[in-house]
């Protein structure tokens, strides 16, 4: 006998699965949903911290080089050495994640009293030296001319009026005004170029991609006029400075790459930092470099903004990462939790097989080496699978940086170990199934009596446990809590179990009444041995039913909560602090300063004898409401329905309280104006938040109706006089709100004739800041966490209809030789699917509505008011339903399908 | 004591004594034997006859070592089968005890061919290429087959030639000739003298007297209690159990409608007459 004809078992374990293919598709995507739940959250907080760093770079694109910009600036004070030189490029140059340095140059002698110079003659006219990459070249090839000559550039104005003339002689050089001498340098015109408008570059270079971030130098004086430039190629720079002794500057651009990772970036972050030590550590060849300049060693200096905004996007995602942990453990335990019921349902399909591996002596390792093998096949698709599903699921429900989505060898070994995982379950499973089938002969000895786990008491005293936890725990604190899955999951349990015996027990009772012989009276008179499975299974439905539907809920609060966090955050769209521009020509105010806008002024008041400050904020109540943010849920419409009230005359001004304060409605009080002066205030209003409220620090924030507030202050003041000024100690600020995004505000300012660099804030940078961002990332990361539950939702109730139908397998052909024919039949058990179906959608109804109302668990940002809880909505409820239609209709075909499958001397010769 | 007449001095391979089982449900105990005692010899083929729910099944069960009494002591091959380990069970059934389910596709492993899956019950017994088995059942030319394409017939004698292979020391099976026809019942009766005949302790159900007749010892189970046994051409002798019931058949226990007896010691016999009836 051959070793494989011995092992025949083990042989053909690899390919019993593929046998049976609605059992191994099971199976597949059981394994491939482990799998998936395993890879998706690193991969999510990857993507994450990739679209954190994207939306941080494309916040600050068109930044000047400088701490706010991902684009680098190195810049030194000293003309190299060529060899010196080039080494210190070749180092940028190798810099990860930035692409090739772009050398310019500029003197930096011009002050008040110091000014660089072209002279020809007796004339003088302001020009300094300059010089870029490309810049000789590009003049060169468009107005002809030797760009490797030495020589100047000039502007054409500048020339003309000292009367120069391409390849006259022209002296460059410094003119100190208080001595009235030159240091001058002798060079040749090599020509002139007409400026661009409103620019000190030539025509032709002014219009070249990120030309408005080179530096160029300004009058001391004059900050916005730029001066005129001597344009040289490098030798000549570098020959003219030191002769005349300008202060040169040079400066290295160093654009990001677009498609940078954040691995990258965070690489790159590291190597600027260690530029800048060896730049200073003198036993460094870059620290020998630049000590060889001239006139003296160079001194350099980078301000770089790339570690700070990687340092953003790692906390943004590590914020996404605490936040999704709760839910993605959820989803593993769920994904686990169908694969073992797949396997328990092929098991409870092949009873009679257990029962003779039993019987032959099969032991519980080798049972469960069986189903290892068995399930390997699986598991060896499910890994591609898992992984590729869980790419999926983040490109289509994750942060929404698709290009940042890369599939990490840490990745594939987290699906290799989830894959691993789901072999060893299936094993665990199948052991534990071998020692209970060993078992049950013990169990018959007379004076031993049946132990069972009281399962529905230890899950009713678990969720009263949890749920006193979950109480009794700060709103923060409950949703980085593991308990913030374990107490949907309790709860939904709880509920299902308690409605599915409930039903039971009526329909024990209760009959509805149903004609004598037709399915419906047939469905309700079924029983038979799968009786507590269906029960079982009725209620694993339910369980998957509502929490699908919480999951639905979750989804929405979080999104609605990151609205209504960012309404009080910034409390509209965009929002513009200017000075005191609003009293436009004619020194009045203007409210509101362009349409569809409103002016918010604010300031700093205390409300004795409450110690500290908290923000004013005086509205236009007539504008205000149709331009503030009133968030997305609702739970800011109290403080909307306020408004009016605000100019309501009382005995104290009417004001809104936002936040947590002693006051309650209809109190009076005095609200002090930095102990200079008070006012007496009347409380209509306490609500959790407001439009702004959270956009200044204080635990309250007052809101008032600038029509009553304003008379009643002193006219220095009052925000809307000539006579207040926005720089004054304890003045209002300023701000205009609008709906419309920065570009479109600005340049209705421009129209207005309005300052257009006041600080912007916006929704969506208060959204990155605040880690809002991470939380939208999160809702969606449930959303699709609530997909996986529809799955096994639908899993289970498959196996419900499968399993009734296996069960009427022997009675079906005894009632059809009674009369009944497949379509009555599979009507009946459609009927009784139905049942089961109306039970779990009862329970998860119920569980949901449990849940909702429950003290929220979802808030990860609860400092922020208003709290975030779940909310429920049309969707869920159709969502509800059409799984259960789904199901029934299922029931429906596939029981015609079966009860037409099988001949009837089969079914009764195997018993069924 | 009564024993078959094949091989009489061989070792008893089971041994059993006041045996009891009972069956718990939600609706209450089920009495299926009540105090069973009785030897199988090594070499004997025996066969349990009776009604239905008489507790043949039940009683196959236990002597096939898949199960555990409720009381009494069972021992088999020399194991204590009340107080043996699982471990110790699941040996005796894989390497010495060869078992036919009453339902043939409980026997088999669906997704094995007959061969390989005789193959793998040889391998676990020790025994030597199997062909012989399925030879002995007239399966022979059906090795390749999945048992999803054989039979009702087919299945059940591939089930009684991987009951047989490898000549385990104890062959226990329900009602083995079911779903046989004539030819193919004899073909698997056949067998399991070989088997017997080979030294193996032989018990079978059976209704049928194919089967009967060709028995080497038949036990006669009623109400779970044995009640009759017949040794080769003997007639049939009553069972007194190890407590001295006795349990009459039918036709006599009809004498007796009031369910009283009085016994009465006549030389070497015992007379059982009506008690008179009083004024």
């Amino acid at each position: 006998m051959t070793g494989a004809a011995a092992h025949a078992l083990w042989w053909a374990a690899p390919a019993r699965l593929l046998r049976a293919p609605g059992w191994f598709g099971l199976m597949v995507v059981a394994a491939t949903l482990l799998v998936a739940s395993v890879v998706a959250p690193p991969l999510f907080a990857s993507t994450a911290r990739a679209t954190a760093l994207e939306s941080a770079l494309d916040a600050t694109a068109s930044n000047p080089y400088g701490p706010e910009s991902g684009d680098l600036r190195v810049a030194w004070n000293a003309v190299l050495t060529p060899e010196a030189d080039a080494g210190v490029l070749d180092r940028l140059d190798a810099l990860t994640a930035y692409g090739p340095p772009v050398l310019g140059a500029a003197g930096t002698a011009q002050t008040p009293s110091v000014q660089p110079v072209a002279v020809a003659g007796d004339q003088q006219e302001v020009s300094v030296l300059w010089y870029r990459d490309g810049a000789v070249q590009a003049l060169a090839d468009d107005l002809g001319g030797d760009p490797e000559a030495d020589g100047v550039w000039l502007a054409a104005d500048v020339a003309d009026r000292l009367g120069l003339a391409v390849g006259d002689r022209v002296r460059i050089g410094l003119f100190a005004m208080l001595s009235e001498s030159r240091t001058l340098a002798p060079t040749v015109l090599l020509g002139t170029y007409e400026t661009a408008p409103g620019s000190s570059l030539p025509e032709q270079l002014a219009g070249l991609p990120d030309a408005d971030r080179w530096y160029l130098p300004t009058y001391p004086d004059r900050p916005g006029l730029e001066t005129p430039l001597a344009i040289a190629a490098r030798p000549t720079f570098d020959r003219l400075v030191l002769e005349v002794g300008e202060a040169p500057l040079f400066t290295a651009d160093l654009r990001l790459d677009p498609d940078v990772t954040p691995d990258s970036a965070s690489r790159a972050s590291d190597e600027i930092a260690a530029f800048g030590k060896d730049a200073y550590d003198q036993s460094t060849l870059l620290s020998t470099q630049l000590r060889s300049g001239e006139p003296d060693a160079a001194e350099v200096s980078l301000s770089p903004g790339l570690p700070q905004l990687v340092e953003d996007a790692d906390t943004t995602a590590t914020s996404a990462r605490g936040q999704v942990r709760p839910y993605a453990i959820g989803g593993q335990a769920l994904a686990a939790l169908l694969l073992v019921a797949a396997w328990v349902v092929v098991g409870l399909n092949r009873r009679r097989e257990q029962l003779l591996g039993s019987g032959v002596g099969l032991r519980p390792l080798e049972l469960a080496t069986l189903g290892a093998l068995e399930v390997a096949p699986v598991c060896l698709l499910a890994f591609p699978a898992g992984v590729g599903l869980a790419g999926l699921g983040i490109l289509t429900a994750g942060p929404p940086d698709a290009a940042g989505l890369t599939i990490s060898s840490d990745d594939l070994v987290r699906g290799g170990v989830a894959g691993l995982a789901a072999l060893l379950l299936v094993a665990g499973t199948a052991a534990a199934t071998a020692l209970a089938t060993d078992r049950l002969g013990q169990l018959s000895r007379l004076g031993r009596r049946r132990r069972s786990l009281p399962w529905g008491m230890a899950l009713l005293a678990g969720t009263a446990v949890v749920t006193g936890s979950v109480v009794t725990l700060d709103t923060e604190d409950r949703s980085g809590s593991p308990l913030t899955m374990l107490f949907p999951l309790l709860v939904a349990a709880t509920v299902a179990l308690l409605v599915a015996r409930g039903t039971g027990w009526l329909r024990g009772r209760l009959r509805l009444p149903s004609r004598p012989g037709s399915p419906r009276w047939l469905a309700g008179r079924r029983t038979g041995p799968v009786v507590r499975e269906v029960t079982g299974l009725t209620a694993v439905v339910a369980l998957a039913l509502g929490l699908f539907g919480y999951t639905l809920t979750v989804s929405r609060g979080v999104d609605q909560g990151v609205a209504d966090k960012t309404a009080a955050l910034v409390g509209a769209r965009t929002t513009y602090a200017v000075a005191d521009d609003l009293r436009g020509s004619e020194r009045s105010v203007s409210t509101p300063p362009v349409d569809g806008t409103t002016v918010v002024w604010g300031r700093g008041v205390s409300l004795p004898p409450t110690f500290g400050e908290g923000p004013l904020m005086a509205i236009d109540t007539r504008t205000f409401a149709g331009v503030a943010d009133w968030g997305a849920s609702g739970e800011l419409d109290p403080a909307r329905a306020l408004l009016p009230r605000l100019d309501v005359e009382t005995r104290g001004i009417p004001v809104i309280l936002a936040g947590d304060t002693d006051l309650a409605v209809g109190d009076e009080a005095t609200m002090d104006f930095s102990s200079e002066f008070s006012v007496p205030i009347k409380v209509i209003g306490v609500v959790d938040a407001f439009p702004g409220s959270e956009a200044s620090n204080g635990t309250v924030t007052v809101v008032a109706s600038r029509r009553m507030l304003f008379p009643l202050l002193p006219p220095t003041v009052d925000p809307q006089l000539p006579g207040a000024s926005a720089t004054d100690a304890g003045a209002f600020a300023s701000l205009v709100w609008s709906n419309d995004p920065p570009a479109t505000l600005r340049a209705a300012f421009e129209r207005a004739g309005l300052a257009t660099d006041g600080e912007v804030r916006t929704s969506e940078q208060a959204r990155i800041v605040n880690e809002l961002v991470a939380s939208t990332w999160v809702a969606s990361y449930v959303l699709a966490l609530g997909g996986v539950v529809l799955v096994l939702a639908l899993g289970a109730g498959i196996v419900l209809v499968l399993r009734l139908a296996a069960r009427d397998t022997v009675s079906d052909v005894v009632l059809r030789r009674m009369g009944y024919d497949a379509g009555q039949l599979a009507r009946a058990r459609a009927w009784e699917v139905g049942y089961a179906a109306a039970t779990a959608i009862v329970a998860a109804a119920l569980a949901t509505a449990v849940l909702v109302l429950a003290p929220s668990s979802i808030d990860a940002l609860a400092g922020i008011p208003p709290v975030s809880r779940p909310r429920p909505g049309v969707p869920e409820v159709l969502a509800l339903f059409g799984t259960v239609g789904l199901l029934v209709l299922l029931a429906l075909l596939s029981g015609t399908a079966l009860a037409r499958r099988r001949p009837a001397a089969e079914v009764l010769r195997a018993g069924g | 004591m009564l024993v078959g007449e094949r091989d009489p001095g061989a070792g008893a391979a089971v041994s059993c004594e006041d045996l009891v089982k009972v069956f718990r449900s939600a609706t209450g105990e089920t009495h299926a034997l009540r105090g069973i005692g009785l030897e199988l010899l090594s070499g004997v083929l025996t066969v349990v006859a009776g009604p239905s729910g008489s507790g043949k099944s039940s009683l196959l069960a236990l002597l096939g070592a898949r199960d555990r009494p409720s009381a009494g002591r069972l021992h088999i091959l020399g194991s204590d089968v009340g107080h043996a380990s699982v471990g110790e069970l699941r040996g005796l059934r894989r390497r010495r005890i060869g078992f036919v389910p009453q339902r043939s596709s409980d026997g088999v492993f669906p997704h094995l061919r007959a061969l390989d899956q005789l193959r793998q019950v040889a391998a676990w017994r020790g025994a030597g290429d199997p062909l012989e088995a399925l030879a002995a059942v007239g399966l022979s030319h059906r090795e390749g087959h999945r048992p999803g394409t054989l039979s009702g017939g087919e299945q059940q004698r591939l089930a009684v030639a991987l009951a047989l292979v490898g000549g385990p020391a104890l062959v226990v099976a329900d009602e083995p000739t079911a779903e046989l026809d004539h030819a193919n019942a004899d073909l698997v009766m056949d067998a399991l003298l070989a088997a017997a005949a080979g030294g193996s302790a032989v018990v079978i159900s059976s209704h049928d007297d194919r089967v009967t007749h060709r028995a080497d010892r038949l036990l006669r189970l009623r109400h779970g209690v044995l009640s009759t046994e017949t040794s080769g051409r003997r007639s049939a002798a009553a069972v007194i159990d190890a407590t001295g019931r006795l349990q009459l058949p039918p036709e006599l226990l009809g004498l007796f409608p009031d369910r009283r007896v009085v016994v009465e010691a006549d030389g070497d016999g015992v007379r059982l007459r009506r008690p008179e009836v009083g004024p």
